[in-house]
Order: structure tokens, then C-alpha cells, then sequence
């Protein structure tokens, strides 16, 4: 196989887990808990441009501004990429969730989306505007000499970091824990009318999904070398709800299958058609059919490709004896309350 | 089982402070007042009714009761202690235990799973054990099951354990509800009409479960229209009309009270 196809492949195999990851974090935030994140790309680039400013070094100037710049050792600017990403999903959860519900908290998470892209873009002395952080350097360079090498190295750890977040996830969701989650996601106030404390968990899923998220980002920009807004469009945060909703929502495997079919998938495919018309003819078709399948998956099927499973538990989990029962209390010790 | 309810038969009145003590309660919409200076309590082991025309306030009340409603002015005293600031997971926690007028139920959770959120004190409810290795809450969740089981057995739910909340009938989510409550292991039980859309067979089985229930020391609020079974199960009645209490007693008492009947009795 040629450098060139091993490349490619490896950079499929490497976006695929990027997309797992952060369809996963998503899962867990929407699919499960039942908030609608439309700011979920914030997360991602805010541990990417995190671990970039950790990576590159001090600044110079003329070439590219950016705020804090050290070069930290690998792991540690994953590690505090996911850390800050998780804490500005708690800033930002405990901000809009105390009012905001369902479609009004949808509404102001875009918004945030919005002015957050605005914000990195004009305000150049941040991670430089438009033009995005490059040179970012990669973690395990030093671990081999061959570029192929490299890149099959970094397929095989980003599938590492992807395989610790899909157990963490699975964790979370086969627990009580998940389970409240899910009660929440149904029905907010007959949950915390059991004694759940649904703000607290709120802001937990909003700090894990937010961890996961910049996570995706770091493990993204280590690869890629650079980012800039234009790698974390509002839409961008489309394209994962529609890989949540076709791989299924709620379920452990159906963000695995979404993030392998839509952005994957659909992003590489149209590569392969002809070219026609403008330049950004085929770009714009990618969206509308996202944008399509989306509406379609919606009204047809809804719960995706993998549905969230039916929680069973094991018929042996019965009383040894099984309890009479208030009935028999009833009826012998206050017989004046029921008449048979 | 073809059990009937009949009237409660008066006993001895035994002086005991009561489980919840309503004192004052207004909310206030924008000008409106929704529930004007309310006040009722409601004592372990009884079936306290709060009954009333549309629009009076019941439901209002009961969610101020229940913490989801702020109250404007007033406070609320569950066993003696003041409630009036805690959120409602707090007094869920201390054993006041709410159900929903409508659409309670968790519909894309199975019965036994809507039961199991109930059980107080998981342990894997807490994040630090949701990563242990060793998943030490499993034993206890074992032990929540049975539990679960045991109720759906009680309530005739058993073979419906698997099913989705969304897919029982509408006396049966009423039934699950009740289940769930008791999974919460209440002190006090706040009920927002339970009989609402249930067929007449399950409002038999829904009255037994709950006399049981208060016959076991549990209090019970009821909001309900049905008459017919507030004078079954209910002890102590309060009428509401426009906000305000209008009277009290029990259903004979009531029917020979004159804004009662004015208000709502009549009709």
C-alpha cells in the first residue's frame, strides 16, 4: 500500500474515533439525560485550542498570537483539556440550566455557539482569529522516524483514548446513576419528586459530556496540527446530533454506528463524486443531505439504527419468601377498612 | 379479588401532632392570587382530602406542598420541621413523596426500572461508585429489585415488569405510580387525582391499595374529583374553592354546609 493510502486510511480510522468520542459525549448529554447541547462544538474546540496553547510554546509575535502558550509535556495537555472543557460545561450548565429548559436552553446553547465562534474570530489575541493555531505539535513524534508509522501510532492511541471513554460511558449509563439520568431525560419533575437532586445531575452530565467533547478535540488537534473557527462551525454540532439520531439514541453502540455513517461516511463519500458546478456546490449538497437523513431519520425512526435497549434484570432476583404484603396487614389488624 | 370499599367508620381521636401542617399558603400569578392564606394538615396513617371545583387551587397547593410550586407567603411544616425552603428532591428525601395529575410515569423506562429510580439511598446513584471497579452498589441494586418486585406482585403489575411505562393502560401507569411511591418509602404520600382516567374495575383496586397504604402509618394528601371516593377513603376533607379553604370535616359534614354546596357540592 502506498504512503499516500496509508495516510488516508489512518486519517479516516483516527476522524472516525474523534467522532465516536465526541458522539458519545453527546449521548450521554442528549441521548441520555435529554439536554439539547447545541453548544456541544464549544466543548470540542475548547480543548482543542486548550491543548494547543499548552503545546506550542510561548508565543512570538508576527507569526501567531495566542494567550497562555507552554509547552507541556504529553499527556498533560489532554488531561487539562478535558478538565476545562468539562469545568466550562459546568460554568456554562449551571449558567443557562437553572432557567432554562427543553427548547428555550436549545435556543440560548446556540446562541452561546454563535457569539463563541464570533469571539474566537475578532478577538485575534486569544488563539488568532480567523486564521486558527497551527504547528501544533505532535505528541509522539519522538517515538518513530517513518510518517506512516506515526500515523498508524496515532490511529492506535486515538482508539485507546476512544475505547477508555466508551467503557467510562457505558459505566455511567448501566449504573443507578444512568438509569436516574434517564428518568430525568423522561420526566424532570416526577424525578426530582423521588428525591433526585436533577440540578446536580444536570451539571454532572453537562461537566462529563463537556470532558468528553474536549477530549475529541484534543485527541483532533494533535493530529491535525491546527484549528481555527472554521473547524467548529455551529453546524458542526449538527452533523453529531444526526450521527446520535441515525446510530440511535441512548443506546452504548448507537453513536459508534452514527459517527461511522454520517460523518464519516458521508463526508468521505462525497470526495468521490465528479465535480460540478461552483466550487462549493458538493459542500453544500454534504449539508443538505446531513440536513435531509436528519428529517428523515426523525420521522421514520426516530429511535435510530440501534435503539436504546429495554433494561432486564434477572428473574432470579425474586424474595426467598415473598412478603405477605400491607394486604394481609390490612385485613387482620384494621378489619374495619375493607369489606370483602 | 372483588374487595369493596366502604366507609371509613370514625375512631377514637387521638391527639398526635400532625405529619404535615400547612400554615398561610399564597402563590400569587402576576396579580392573581392561585391560592389565598390556605392552611390544612394532614396526620400519619390517614387519608386527608382536598377537594374543589376546577381552577380552585388543589393542584397548586399541593405542588407548593410538594416544593415545584414557590410559595408566595406561607409556610409548610412536614413532622415538625419547616420545609418551606427546600427544594422538592429535599422533601423527597424526607419522606413527602408527590404523583402527577398527569403524564408521571417515565414512558421510555419498563416498570421495574420507573420502580428502581425510587429507592432512596443508591449507592450507585453516586458518581464515585459508578467507577469502581469492583461495582460494589451491585448487591445492593439486587436487593432494590426484589423489593420492586414484591410491589409489582402486590399491585398486579408482576407480568409487566419488562414493559415500557408508556405502554400499560392508563390505570395501570396509576397503579405503577403508587408502586413507586411506596418504592420511595414515604412517610407522606401527596396524590394529584389518581382516579383521573382510570376505568372503574382498576379505581377499585386503586381505592384498596391505598387504604392499605394509609393503613400501614402512611399520611396521604388526595386531590380528587371523584366524590364517591373521597367519602370512601377520606377521613378529613377540605374544600377549596377560588383559592381559599372553604370548609372542612368529613363528606356528611360538608354536604350540609352551605358555601360548600354553593361552590361545588351543588353542582
Amino acid at each position: 500500500m502506498s504512503q499516500a493510502w496509508q495516510f488516508y486510511i489512518a486519517t479516516l480510522i483516527i476522524y472516525a474515533f474523534v467522532y465516536i468520542i465526541a458522539a458519545s459525549g453527546l449521548n450521554l448529554q442528549f441521548g441520555v439525560a435529554g439536554i439539547y447541547n447545541f453548544a456541544f462544538i464549544v466543548f470540542q474546540a475548547a480543548g482543542a485550542y486548550t491543548t494547543a496553547v499548552l503545546s506550542l510554546g510561548p508565543a512570538h509575535t508576527g507569526i501567531q498570537t495566542y494567550i497562555l502558550g507552554v509547552h507541556l509535556p504529553f499527556p498533560v495537555p489532554l488531561l487539562v483539556s478535558a478538565v476545562v472543557a468539562g469545568l466550562l460545561g459546568v460554568g456554562l450548565g449551571a449558567v443557562t440550566i437553572r432557567r432554562l429548559r427543553a427548547d428555550y436552553l436549545a435556543i440560548a446553547l446556540l446562541v452561546v455557539s454563535l457569539i463563541a465562534t464570533d469571539l474566537v474570530t475578532n478577538a485575534t489575541s486569544l488563539f488568532n482569529g480567523a486564521t486558527g493555531l497551527s504547528q501544533i505539535p505532535q505528541p509522539f513524534v519522538h517515538l518513530t522516524s517513518s510518517t506512516s508509522g506515526y500515523d498508524w501510532l496515532y490511529a492506535g492511541f486515538s482508539g485507546l483514548v476512544c475505547a477508555i471513554v466508551l467503557i467510562a460511558v457505558r459505566m455511567i449509563i448501566r449504573s443507578p446513576l444512568g438509569r436516574s439520568l434517564r428518568a430525568l431525560r423522561e420526566n424532570e419533575h416526577a424525578t426530582a419528586a423521588l428525591g433526585k437532586n436533577v440540578a446536580g445531575m444536570r451539571l454532572f452530565v453537562f461537566g462529563v459530556g463537556g470532558g468528553i467533547a474536549g477530549i475529541s478535540g484534543s485527541v483532533l488537534v494533535s493530529f491535525t496540527q491546527a484549528w481555527a473557527p472554521s473547524s467548529w462551525l455551529y453546524g458542526e454540532t449538527f452533523v453529531l446530533f444526526t450521527a446520535l439520531i441515525v446510530g440511535g439514541v441512548g443506546s452504548n453502540l448507537g453513536p459508534v454506528l452514527g459517527a461511522l455513517l454520517v460523518p464519516v461516511v458521508l463526508a468521505e463519500g462525497s470526495r468521490y463524486l465528479p465535480a460540478f458546478g461552483a466550487p462549493t456546490l458538493v459542500p453544500s449538497l454534504e449539508w443538505i443531505a446531513i440536513g435531509l437523513i436528519l428529517i428523515v431519520f426523525l420521522w421514520f425512526r426516530p429511535q435510530g439504527v440501534i435503539p436504546e435497549g429495554r433494561r432486564r434484570f434477572s428473574k432470579d432476583w425474586r424474595a426467598v419468601a415473598p412478603d405477605a404484603g400491607l394486604r394481609n396487614l390490612v385485613d387482620d389488624e384494621h378489619p374495619g377498612l375493607l369489606t370483602r | 379479588m372483588t374487595a369493596r370499599l366502604s366507609v371509613v367508620q370514625p375512631t377514637p381521636v387521638v391527639e398526635s401532632p400532625p405529619l404535615l401542617d400547612v400554615h398561610d399558603l399564597s402563590v400569587t400569578y402576576g396579580g392573581v392570587k392561585a391560592v389565598a392564606d390556605v392552611s390544612f394538615k394532614a396526620t400519619e396513617g390517614s387519608i386527608t382530602g382536598l377537594i374543589g371545583p376546577n381552577g380552585a387551587g388543589k393542584s397548586t397547593t399541593l405542588g407548593v406542598v410538594a416544593g415545584a410550586i414557590k410559595a408566595t407567603h406561607g409556610k409548610v411544616e412536614f413532622g415538625g420541621v419547616d420545609v418551606s425552603n427546600l427544594p422538592s428532591f429535599r422533601r423527597a428525601r424526607l419522606g413527602m413523596v408527590r404523583t402527577f395529575q398527569m403524564h408521571g410515569e417515565f414512558a421510555r423506562l419498563t416498570v421495574l426500572e420507573n420502580l428502581l429510580v425510587a429507592a432512596p439511598g443508591q449507592e450507585g446513584d453516586a458518581v464515585r461508585n459508578v467507577f469502581s471497579i469492583r461495582r460494589s452498589w451491585r448487591r445492593q441494586e439486587r436487593d432494590f429489585v426484589v423489593e420492586a418486585r414484591d410491589l409489582l406482585d402486590r399491585f398486579g403489575l408482576a407480568t409487566h415488569e419488562d414493559a415500557y411505562a408508556s405502554e400499560l393502560s392508563g390505570g395501570q401507569r396509576r397503579l405503577m405510580e403508587l408502586a413507586r411511591a411506596l418504592m420511595a418509602k414515604p412517610r407522606l404520600l401527596l396524590l394529584d387525582e389518581p382516579m383521573a382516567g382510570v376505568n372503574p374495575v382498576m379505581r377499585e383496586r386503586l381505592g384498596e391499595h391505598l387504604l392499605d397504604v394509609a393503613s400501614g402509618g402512611i399520611g396521604v394528601v388526595l386531590v380528587e374529583h371523584e366524590l364517591q371516593f373521597v367519602e370512601q377513603c377520606c377521613e378529613n376533607v377540605y374544600v377549596l374553592a377560588q383559592g381559599s379553604v372553604i370548609g372542612e370535616g368529613n363528606m356528611s359534614e360538608l354536604r350540609e354546609h352551605a358555601a360548600v354546596l354553593d361552590a361545588y357540592l351543588a353542582g
